[in-house]
């Protein structure tokens, strides 16, 4: 080996062809044996809404489904809630959004504008160790641990160590006087299925790395639904008249862990992260401020009346 | 920080077009693309000098000799210290002063710091980063 620096004659595929030897020799880490065994969101979606009419899911003492356990989320929503191509940044996958029927998300105008611009100079809340809002906090990651009793459902991930403590007793959302980065949740059920209904977030998060946002004025229903015993059907439905046309509801899969033993670790983001936060910072990302709904507002009034004068 | 115990060498930069078809991610998390250039893959060699084991990401810090002769100190980012370890990837693998091969992509800032994505110990064997397919 020479001490000089010498142009290497590593190549590019030497390296990618390793990457793909170290991943073939993997095996799943999820229950594959399903009712719904496909992926692909819309065909899962159609599946578990069939399957959830007949499912007999594990019960609590208590009679309700029984969630308890690791789960692996089936989804790389967290990079875009739209259908997206597989690239060395991005996993890729099919669109998470089942409503509307064409998997594209209903934002306004305006509001696309601002997304593109929020790509282009905001850094992902995500890589400088804020938390991630509901629902981004359910797909940000891929491993989950879900615990129950008849008072309370937890939800743990190893992202930023966040967690999420949801009381079941339908509760009134907390005053408008609180904004969070989880928001404020509450839980009830319906038949078997859970569902969680979010408020009071602070929006200073989004919904994926290509911008997309939501204001504090934002509504969020989730809907758990066990369609087997290893298999969470998972909805989540995104109100915010400022920023989009109309709802929209995402879903995909979450399907049990077979890795025996799995134990979430500590993840403490952030241990002096600041030399990464200002690699970001050098190339001209900037922190995402948050938009109210009082400032969206504004900024559609102030982006109609440019359109208007074009 | 300990001072440099063996001999450090080399390296290049080697510029190519990735195929983008061609291997997988190298973060499931967060978008590399910002911080770092992903059509570029730099190759270090150097000596190991300080190894910090931690959350959200670890980074590994290399004297590399650079073409004057110079020692110049590199940072290596890599995923989680909770990701390595699932991986397979023990702080006892990267020992100071113990040189290593990393494979990444350099910083868009220009700083002497590379986004890890495969370590080749002295030994020979080599540990990856980026997020198991199976996790994925």
């Amino acid at each position: 080996m020479t001490n000089r620096i010498r142009v290497a004659a590593v190549s590019v595929a030497v390296a990618i062809a390793s990457f793909v030897m170290a991943g073939s020799v993997a095996a799943q880490s999820w229950v594959t044996d399903s009712v719904c065994p496909e992926d692909a969101h819309a065909v899962f979606h159609a599946c578990a809404l069939e399957a959830a009419r007949v499912s007999d899911p594990p019960r609590m003492v208590d009679g309700r489904p029984d969630m308890n356990g690791i789960w692996r989320r089936r989804a790389a929503a967290h990079e875009s809630l739209e259908e997206h191509p597989r690239t060395l940044d991005d996993s890729g996958a099919t669109s998470v959004v089942v409503d509307p029927p064409d998997g594209i998300v209903p934002i306004q105008p305006w509001a696309e504008a601002q997304r593109r611009y929020n790509r282009r100079a905001y850094v992902h809340h995500n890589a400088i160790c804020r938390l991630d809002g509901v629902p981004l906090t359910m797909y940000m990651t891929g491993t989950f641990q879900f615990m129950q009793n008849a008072d309370h459902f937890l939800v743990q991930g190893e992202e930023a160590h966040a967690f999420r403590v949801i009381p079941m007793n339908s509760r009134p959302h907390i005053g408008e006087d609180f904004r969070l980065w989880n928001g404020d949740s509450v839980g009830h059920w319906e038949g078997d299925t859970l569902v969680i209904d979010t408020a009071n977030q602070n929006a200073r998060a989004w919904l994926d790395q290509r911008g997309r946002f939501f204001t504090d004025e934002a509504h969020v229903v989730e809907r758990f639904t066990m369609i087997d015993d290893d298999t969470i059907h998972y909805q989540a439905t995104l109100d915010d008249p400022n920023v989009y046309t109309g709802p929209f509801t995402i879903a995909f899969a979450y399907r049990r862990s077979t890795v025996a033993g799995y134990e979430l670790f500590e993840e403490a983001c952030f241990e002096n992260n600041e030399f990464a936060r200002q690699r970001y910072i050098n190339v001209g990302y900037g922190v995402y401020p948050a938009i109210t709904g009082e400032e969206a507002r504004r900024l559609k009034a102030a982006w109609e009346l440019e359109e208007a004068e074009r | 920080m300990t001072t440099r115990t063996s001999k450090a060498s080399v390296v290049g930069a080697v510029a190519g077009l990735v195929m983008l078809s061609a291997g997988p991610p190298v973060s499931a998390h967060h978008s590399v693309a910002l911080q770092y250039d992903m059509t570029t893959e730099i190759t270090l060699v150097g000596a190991i000098v300080d190894l910090e084991w931690r959350n959200p990401h670890a980074w590994l810090h290399l004297e590399v000799e650079n073409d004057d002769g110079i020692l110049e100190l590199w940072r290596i980012e890599f995923g989680s210290a909770n990701s390595l370890y699932r991986r397979g990837w023990r702080p006892a693998h990267l020992p100071i002063g113990s040189i290593v091969t990393v494979h990444g992509l350099p910083a868009r800032d220009g700083s002497r710091s590379v986004d890890g994505e495969e370590v080749t110990l002295a030994d020979g064997r080599r540990l990856f980063f980026g997020t198991r397919p199976e996790d994925r």
